[in-house]
């Protein structure tokens, strides 16, 4: 025990390392927070294809053989964003199959750009890469470390100086409104900022998992607590915790680290379910 | 870097311009904040049934997906039992994988950690310039443009992404007499050089010796 204790100092020694942890606490509190809401709101899938929709958007940066990928992702993921909620009101196309419909459609055009136009000698890795995090979260440079604080704390701001009206706006549209609020710019907001999540998760778990760092948190917290306020404070901290401790299971057994997260999630999630069946009785 | 806070005022900006379409809402906060503190607002029993239900679905989904891509071997060998030697120096910002010798061992690292590493040699070649490496991997060749490359891959943890450190021996070898059989495992040891070839930057180790696993 003492030895490994001894190697995971060691690990964490390494400036790579402190950049994952620090990247993935972020963005595990960013995620956590955002996902009450979402869940809440019947948002959960939104995440999902917008997610679809940045590794479509890298893609194409990747093709384009552009060193910062970023400058495409987020105007693209934020666009679709916008597009995915106000079209949801009036177009033909509406809700769960638009977004099933932009997400399917994303990730396939990307895997097609990636292997029709990519440069790069290994393909799969970039797919890999992309879609599960692989490594990605432990290959961060200092800069994309920056980048990362700041987008965090534009979420945090976002979300600390507009709760009571976010709070309105996810339990009863109608009573905002009639108080003044702008809801639907509010549920564009709130796509926004998911859009910005999802583009700074990809670097942790990938795409492909990053509606679990959404969705479990909060599924976990609403299970044992019932205020607004508990539920994200709980689900803040299981997500914290379970980041931390999937990138550190990651770092020492050599596992993959978004799986690592999400897999640390889905066992919070079910000790949660069981000590709630267990009080109900 | 200059992209890097372009991306950041993007954000900030469709952030600003989504919030300039929120009006004015001093009128629901004073009414939520007293509402918060005559009653608590709770989350209804409704509320959870019916948002919540379809949320647990795709957590199931969820699930699956996570489980089927955890097939990654794990790797709980002696790397785990590997305690740093006291007297090691760090070189460059707190990295310090010396042992004896060796300026960089890569071999008492893990396989997650040895392939961060040898990106992060790849990203900041200049701190490494110069240093003793050594490395394990799987051997590579290939020739072109006139020239034989020998290299030793490295592998993340999932198998999935592979990076190639180059090396050139001391000692005058031809291939394939001298060398080991390709795709097998060896170590190699040696001076750390980088060459920029076109856009591309390629690390190396100069002078290297090579051991077969």
């Amino acid at each position: 025990m003492t030895e490994l204790w001894n190697t995971l100092v060691y690990y964490f020694s390494f400036p790579f390392v402190q950049y994952a942890m620090i990247v993935g606490l972020l963005i595990a509190l960013c995620s956590s927070l955002l996902g009450v809401t979402l869940v809440l709101k019947r948002f959960s899938f939104i995440g999902d294809g917008l997610s679809h929709v940045a590794f479509g958007a890298m893609a194409v940066a990747i093709v384009a053989g552009l060193t910062n990928k970023m400058i495409i992702i987020i105007p693209v993921t934020v666009l679709s964003a916008i597009l995915l909620l106000r079209t949801g009101q009036n177009a033909k196309i509406k809700g769960d199959a638009a977004v099933a419909m932009i997400s399917v459609g994303a990730l396939a055009v990307g895997y097609m750009l990636i292997n029709a136009f990519s440069k790069s000698a290994n393909v799969a890795g970039d797919v890999c890469s992309t879609l599960f995090g692989s490594q990605s979260i432990l290959t961060l440079t200092k800069s994309e470390v920056w980048v990362c604080i700041a987008m965090a704390a534009v979420v945090l701001a976002v979300f600390v100086i507009f709760y009571n009206r976010i709070f309105a706006v996810t339990f009863d549209e109608s009573f905002a409104k009639a108080t003044g609020v702008k809801a639907d710019a509010f549920n564009l907001l709130i796509a926004v900022v998911t859009a910005l999540i999802i583009v700074l998760a990809m670097n942790l778990v990938g795409s492909l998992l990053i509606s679990a760092l959404i969705i479990f948190p909060a599924l976990s917290a609403m299970s044992l607590f019932r205020s607004f306020k508990q539920v994200i404070i709980c689900s803040a901290v299981i997500s914290v915790i379970c980041a931390a401790a999937g990138i550190v299971l990651s770092v020492l057994f050599s596992t993959p680290v978004g799986s690592t997260i999400v897999c640390a999630d889905i066992a919070v999630f079910i000790v949660f379910r069981v000590i709630s069946m267990i009080k109900e009785r | 870097m200059f992209g890097k806070i372009s991306a950041v005022i993007i954000s900030a900006a469709v952030i600003t311009a989504a919030l300039s379409a929120c009006g004015d809402t001093s009128a629901t906060d004073t009414l939520i904040e007293k509402n918060e503190s005559a009653a608590a607002f709770v989350l209804t029993t409704a509320a959870t049934t019916t948002a919540a239900a379809p949320a647990e679905t795709s957590a199931a989904t969820e699930t699956t997906a996570a489980a089927d891509n955890l097939s990654g071997e794990t790797e709980t060998d002696d790397y785990l039992s590997y305690v740093p030697p006291v007297e090691t120096k760090s070189f460059a910002e707190g990295i310090d994988a010396k042992n004896g010798d060796i300026d960089v061992d890569l071999t008492i690292l893990n396989a997650t950690m040895t392939y961060s590493q040898v990106y992060d040699m790849m990203t900041n070649p200049d701190l490494y310039a110069g240093k003793i490496v050594r490395a394990r991997g799987t051997f590579a060749y290939a020739h072109d443009n006139d020239r034989d490359y020998f290299a030793a891959l490295v592998q993340d943890a999932t198998a999935c992404c592979s990076q190639g450190i180059e090396f050139v021996t001391a000692a005058d070898m031809k291939y394939p007499d001298d060398y080991p059989p390709l795709d097998s495992e060896i170590i190699i040891t040696g001076r750390f050089h980088s060459y920029k070839e076109g856009t591309f930057t390629y690390i190396e180790l100069l002078d290297a010796e090579v051991e077969s696993v």
